[in-house]
């Protein structure tokens, strides 16, 4: 599988993604590191910290949690729904 | 530059917000620049100035924007103003940038709704507007969607005759000293920062000791405390440097010390800040996204995969190969080139001029009864 292109280089190309391949399958157990100790670490953290790591996390990984919803109930957003109020009241002029 | 009846031209130029850092105002000073050393003088006009200040730019006046022949209204995400500026009975071009879809805005309702009222007023824009223009053929395939008549492309930044010139930069060449890789841009979901952090975490086990990775650019809070939560429990709270907004030196302080310039944006409409890596000797590794493409050309090392497990390993051999390195940065000159023929002064003086040429010997309530209808010719 070709997994990079260096431009007008077709031989170092192919020669380096064989590296790369090689690499890779060498290292195939380090392949869900960063999600495994993720996962590890959160489970260390005091309650309201994963819960927000959680839903950050989910939120940026395409599965939206409406975070920022509670944000905005939280009063930490208050000024930006404001604006969002604004825009809406421009929107229907 | 004056007219046969030796008035000089004018032409304004207006954004929702400008600052002294944020792609958009970057073109807009261009812009300016280009014009007044054509003889054409005029101002920038915003309804938020953020670390900015007159003479520079100017808060939106009404009042000060009559005198010109020409007004360039810039349009990216929605603008509330922009019902105003539609009442200014002078003529309007529109300078289109890229709007982020409002998918990337999960996060944050304002940005979402921006988004979308960005879209919505393209339709306003195509009616009060003579002349649209836009920086990549990305975005004129985005207005030609939208049924804009006759767009054209109009340069985002001049690309000098010394940056085409290959300059030989300090190169980290001993072995073992620590690499330094680098992105630009505000830190926002679309730019997907979390992925070069995870990506990071794997290169902090192949690079030497000390290897950093700098984010420069503003931030978004909500998903700044995402990647400060990400980047702490990685434990990679001294290798990545999260810098916020910085000063044009720091900037090229940090593209000195950049070993590689790393670009995995989902989304971009043109992407100045690979052109100013390529133009700094820079390597180059970018996600083959339509604008990041558009930019690079045939240049640089583009990537086919988004792992960060398989992106850390592809960085690490490559930046381990003399032979590759020198490739990329000959490919990356050959891009220079060609985009300086694109992106010049010259062009956006000759584009400019022909327009505002047209509009003052065109009177007025002629040019408004075209209504949607766009006054020039490519």
């Amino acid at each position: 599988m070709k997994l990079f292109t260096l431009f007008d280089e077709p031989d170092l190309t192919r020669r380096l993604n064989s590296e790369v391949s090689s690499a890779l399958i060498r290292k195939a157990q380090d392949h869900n590191q960063v999600e495994t100790t993720l996962k590890m670490k959160s489970k260390a953290l005091g309650r309201l910290k994963f819960i927000k790591l959680h839903l950050l996390h989910k939120e940026f990984s395409g599965h939206p949690t409406h975070i920022s919803r509670m944000l905005v109930a939280s009063g930490r957003y208050a000024k930006r729904s404001l604006k969002l109020m604004k825009i809406r009241f421009w929107e229907s002029q | 530059m004056k007219d046969e009846f030796q008035q000089p031209f004018r032409i304004h130029q207006y954004h929702y917000s400008v600052s002294s850092s944020d792609g958009i105002s970057y073109q807009m000073f261009f812009i300016q620049s280009a014009l007044a050393h054509a003889g054409i003088s005029g101002s920038v006009f915003a309804t938020r100035l953020n670390d900015i200040s007159s003479p520079k730019a100017f808060k939106l006046d009404f009042e000060k924007m009559w005198d010109c022949d020409l007004l360039l209204i810039h349009h990216s995400l929605g603008n509330p103003s922009l019902k105003q500026l539609n009442h200014l009975e002078i003529p309007k071009a529109l300078i289109y940038h890229n709007i982020t879809p409002a998918q990337f805005f999960p996060h944050d309702p304002t940005l979402s709704a921006l988004s979308e009222l960005g879209r919505k007023q393209l339709q306003i824009l195509k009616k009060d507007t003579i002349a649209a223009f836009t920086g990549s053929k990305f975005n004129f395939e985005e207005l030609k969607k939208h049924l804009f008549h006759q767009p054209q492309l109009l340069p985002l930044l001049d690309i000098p005759e010394d940056l085409k010139e290959v300059k030989k930069k300090k190169q980290n060449s001993k072995k073992g000293a620590p690499k330094n890789l680098l992105f630009v841009g505000c830190l926002t979901p679309h730019k997907n920062q979390n992925q070069l952090i995870k990506t990071f975490y794997y290169l902090k086990k192949l690079l030497p000791k000390h290897s950093k990775l700098y984010l420069v650019g503003s931030q978004d809070p909500v998903f700044l405390s995402y990647l400060n939560l990400l980047i702490k429990q990685l434990n990679l709270n001294l290798e990545i440097k999260l810098t916020g907004r910085v000063t044009r030196k720091i900037l090229e302080q940090h593209y000195e010390m950049a070993d590689a310039f790393v670009c995995l944006s989902k989304h971009e409409g043109f992407c100045i800040p690979l052109v100013e890596a390529m133009s700094r000797q820079v390597p180059v590794f970018y996600l083959t996204t339509p604008g990041v493409k558009e930019t690079m050309g045939n240049s640089g090392v583009a990537l086919h995969t988004e792992d960060p497990f398989e992106v850390a390993q592809i960085i690490y051999t490559v930046l381990e190969n003399p032979k590759a390195l020198s490739a990329i940065l000959r490919s990356q000159h050959r891009r220079l080139i060609e985009l300086g023929r694109e992106h010049n002064v010259d062009r956006v003086q000759k584009v400019l001029l022909k327009l505002v040429k047209q509009v003052r010997s065109t009177p007025y309530f002629q040019i408004n009864r075209r209504e949607s209808e766009q006054f020039i010719t490519a």
